[in-house]
């Protein structure tokens, strides 16, 4: 079944004035296709210069978040006949824009570099794989499947007033190290997290599990962090 | 900047509302204390406090109170260890509970009045 | 014109797996650069979600040599076995050091790697299926990509995220480096290296339906392949038989290795009369086929252009711990769940066997006399070492990603030492600039999207699972008309910052390129091999094909030349299961 959609997006070109407008484009889609796909038909049809990230188009990769009707997700995994008839597209919240839909993701990925995000284990490695039991695996297995689309981070009140808040991704990257039975660093990393742009920054809005594409309980996992960090007498921040 | 609210981001926000407006009474509250010092001043606050306009800011100031409480007292939960699952239905638990206890003091509060 | 120059001892382009584990290990023996067009943990192999290939025998009896006949009995005989020996023995080594540097594999009860059953791969040289593919749920890729990365970051590995390679520049039969685009401000980067490894992936894109992500051009082997480098066995190209309808979309052959099972429109579980020994876990390119006979044959889903896969018999809480990635594709894209109906399935594109010919260290041959270019390595899914032949197993490239990856890693460590650092000349910049200004000045009348959607078309008609003479010919008809609209393209983005079209434009020149490489290899091998199925020619020829294809380009045009099969262990026998 095709149906028409208007998407309403916020364009920003750098080297044209004025510099941010909103255009609206009527385009025809059937009840199969996403965000996505509309972006692709516009980009193909109607104007070359609209710019936005894409690439698996399934989910998995994490290129395609944006705000799509006041709500941070992933273009390629929100299908249009759950939307409403007027589609209003814009960048993620609160990052530089670079140009259209694509943000400069940097201050973003650095939050993650600040965890720690490695395995780190220097004991000598076994011969063969270092055991984990699946009751252990079960603790991390939720954290795991994040994609770093970033929807969450941009969509944390607490991050759009302090652009150093660590975040609900770098958090929960923290917490998928400090929770597998195999990692070490747990002191090192519990001092990266706890500073005061850190841990106890967080204060539940659950804005993060609104938008996670991949519905992870992004704010479980801080709390537990939380508790994990008073525990072992990380209070400080 | 525009952005949808969810349960979670506007209980966030009416619990920092609460709180600012609390700061503010409590200052209020702690000038008018000060000012207790004999019977006359006393006779003279009270009779102010039955001012009808005074009556319906205390109706509120209970609102905000017991709004704010149960908000602090739902993050505690979540701190606590309660199921983060729960985090719509508890919020929903605890606007009914405000309702509940407002609608008590407030009936209270008009039978006095009148 | 805005140009930095950059020196490291060895640029790795691609951060996929096999760019990741080769950055991993070059960076013990020097400075290391890797380039993506995407930010690392957006390429491609995180979308790999069955498994990982490894005699581990962690479930149950296994052993590599097993793996090493399966391997060489998928590729239909036509895989390199001494590569493919190094391979499976390999495999059990470098899934520990994966395991090592923290993939969180799925586990066994007692807290082992987790190993599943899939396609082609079975017990004591064809017997029964076994358990071979190290899984963690259905995300290993994901769940690769990141330990891999995160062991990147932790060594110090320096990545350019957003870089589009315009160039790998060789010169005097010595690789001298790279010039790449920053897609965010347009500026030109050069890159004078020692050693350059490509893994770029693969160019799934090329085809209409394709479980590939849109970033999957293949541009690095055209632009290796106009320098006179040959691409080998192209005509290859395996369609996973259970690409999601519509869409192309990945479902996992881990799902028949759980259970699963193909049903046609009688209801009937038709892989039973193609393979009567593993049925549905037969290899991909016997199950496409299969798929689309049964569709041609009128037995589709109510006569539609579909089959079933039918995963309702499969426990609940198994669908929930190891396929729960499929499950969600399936509740969004199609709205069913797959516990309750059935999921409507047809072949999509999903990878290449061919690519830029490398020894068993992941040196690029320049002919097939097995003379190599100095300082250029490829692995992963841009190369053809050869270990996948005819038709790849499941499970096997995600292996052969890290495999080869660590070897050409290891390869580039020994002889840092002894090659000089190259020199990129200005007059070469100047051609890529040129080349870049003319596209995007270029006022021509046809769009990027008009030609690409033809290609694409085309392409999926006429040389994909089925092929045939008429059909090839036909298509580098249509692909020389292509070729000439491009001339005619015009972009209307002209802008310096984040020029999408601008890439879409240049990718599309290199997958016209790819798409007549393919095309001819395909019509000049008159047998039907693994993947390569021709309807005019349905029997395999091992008198006259059993050989690898390596096609070069020439003055004139695209000429062949053919290299034998290393045959070490396993004589060849009639391909049946």
């Amino acid at each position: 079944m095709e149906r028409f959609y208007t998407f309403k997006i916020k364009r920003f070109l750098p080297d044209k004035t004025p510099l941010i407008r909103w255009d609206e484009f009527r385009i025809k889609l059937n009840s199969m296709e996403r965000v996505l796909d509309g972006l692709i038909k516009i980009k193909e049809s109607i104007d070359g210069t609209l710019t936005f990230r894409k690439s698996c188009a399934h989910g998995v990769c994490g290129s395609c978040a944006m705000k799509i009707n006041g709500k941070n997700r992933l273009a390629c995994q929100t299908l249009v006949k759950d939307l409403t008839e007027l589609v209003e597209i814009e960048p993620l919240p609160s990052l530089p824009v670079i140009k259209d839909l694509v943000v400069d993701m940097t201050l973003f990925f650095e939050k993650n570099d600040r965890v720690l995000p490695y395995l780190i284990n220097d004991e000598p490695p076994p011969e063969r794989e270092r055991l984990q039991l699946p009751k252990e695996q079960e603790r991390i297995l939720e954290s795991i499947t994040c994609v770093m689309c970033g929807s969450c981070t941009t969509s944390c009140p607490i991050f759009w007033a302090d652009k150093n808040y660590l975040g609900p991704s770098a958090l929960l990257k923290a917490y998928r190290f400090l929770f597998d039975s195999r990692d070490r660093a747990t002191e090192q990393r519990l001092e990266a997290i706890t500073g005061e742009h850190g841990l106890w920054r967080c204060h539940s809005v659950f804005n993060c599990i609104e938008v996670c594409p991949k519905e992870i309980d992004i704010t479980k996992h801080i709390l537990k962090l939380k508790r994990f960090a008073v525990k072992k007498g990380f209070t400080g921040g | 900047m525009r952005y949808r609210w969810s349960t979670g981001s506007l209980t966030w926000l009416i619990h920092r509302i609460t709180g600012v407006i609390l700061t503010f009474y409590l200052i209020a509250h702690i000038y008018v204390l000060s000012h207790l010092k004999d019977p006359q001043s006393y006779n003279e606050i009270m009779a102010l406090m039955k001012n009808p306009a005074v009556k319906i800011s205390e109706l509120i100031l209970l609102a905000v109170v017991l709004k704010h409480a149960f908000a602090g007292l739902r993050i505690t939960l979540f701190e606590l260890g309660v199921s983060t699952k729960y985090q719509k239905s508890i919020t929903y638990l605890m606007a009914s509970l405000v309702a509940l206890l407002w609608s008590i003091g407030a009936f209270y509060f008009i039978k006095e009045a009148l | 014109m805005d140009i930095t120059t950059h020196y490291f001892d060895t640029v790795v382009i691609g951060s996929g797996l096999a760019g990741c584990r080769a950055a991993i290990e070059s960076v013990n023996y020097g400075t290391v650069a890797v380039l993506s067009k995407l930010y690392p943990t957006r390429s491609h192999s995180t979308a790999a979600q069955g498994g990982i290939g490894a005699a581990l025998g962690n479930e149950e009896e296994d052993n590599p040599e097993w793996h090493t006949y399966d391997t060489v009995k998928g590729s239909d005989f036509l895989g390199d076995q001494d590569a493919i020996e190094i391979m499976c023995y390999d495999a059990i080594p470098t899934i520990i050091e994966l395991e090592h540097m923290g993939v969180p594999f799925s586990r066994t009860p007692e807290g082992k790697i987790a190993q599943r059953r899939f396609g082609g791969h079975t017990r004591d040289f064809g017997a029964a299926p076994v358990r071979r593919a190290c899984y963690s749920a259905d995300r290993t890729g994901h769940a690769v990509l990141f330990a891999l990365y995160e062991q990147c970051q932790l060594k110090g590995v320096k990545f350019f995220q957003e870089f589009q390679v315009l160039d790998i520049v060789i010169e005097n039969n010595k690789v001298q480096g790279v010039i790449a685009l920053n897609i965010k401000n347009g500026s030109i980067h050069v890159f004078e290296a020692k050693a350059v490894i490509v893994a770029s992936g693969g160019y799934g894109k090329l085809f209409k339906v394709t479980s590939n992500a849109y970033a999957t051009t293949g541009e690095c082997l055209s632009i290796l392949f106009r320098q006179g480098i040959p691409l080998e066995d192209m005509e290859f190209f395996q369609f996973h038989p259970t690409g999601l309808y519509g869409l192309g979309i990945l479902i996992t052959e881990g799902a028949r290795g759980e259970g699963g099972v193909l049903i046609n429109g009688k209801g009937e579980r038709f892989m039973e009369r193609y393979a009567p020994t593993i049925k549905d876990l037969a290899p991909r390119d016997m199950v496409s086929r299969a798929i689309l006979t049964e569709i041609r044959e009128g037995r589709g889903i109510n006569g539609k252009e579909y089959v079933y896969l039918d995963l309702r018999h499969i426990d609940k809480k198994i669908l929930q711990e190891r396929l729960p990635e499929i499950t969600t594709f399936c509740k969004i894209y199609m709205g069913i769940d797959p516990s309750e109906s059935p999921i409507p399935v047809v072949p999509t594109a999903h990878y290449a066997m061919g690519g830029i010919p490398t020894d068993n260290d992941g040196r690029v041959l320049r002919d097939v006399d097995g003379s190599v270019v100095e300082g250029l390595y490829a692995a992963g899914e841009c190369a053809c070492v050869s270990v996948h032949g005819a038709n790849r197993l499941g499970c096997n490239s995600l292996l052969d990603t890290v495999v080869f990856g660590r070897r050409a890693g290891k390869a580039v460590g020994s002889v840092l030492k002894s090659i000089e650092r190259g020199k990129v000349k200005k007059e070469r910049i100047k051609i890529n600039i040129d080349c870049i200004e003319m596209i995007r000045n270029n006022k021509g009348k046809e769009t990027v999207a008009s030609i690409r959607k033809k290609l694409q078309s085309s392409m999926m008609d006429k040389c994909s699972v089925f092929r045939t003479e008429e059909g090839l010919k036909e298509l580098l008809e249509e692909i020389k008309i292509l070729k000439e609209r491009y001339k005619e393209l015009t972009i209307s983005d002209k802008s310096q910052i984040f020029n999408t079209e601008l890439l879409e434009a240049v990718e599309l020149g290199h997958m016209l390129t790819l798409s007549e490489v393919i095309a001819l290899s395909a019509l000049q091998r008159t047998e039907s091999r693994g993947a390569h199925y021709r309807e005019d020619y349905p029997e395999r020829d091992d008198e006259n094909w059993l050989k690898h294809t390596f096609a070069f380009l020439t003055e004139k045009d695209i000429e062949f030349k053919y290299k034998p099969v290393r045959i070490t262990r396993f004589k060849l026998e009639e391909r049946k299961y």
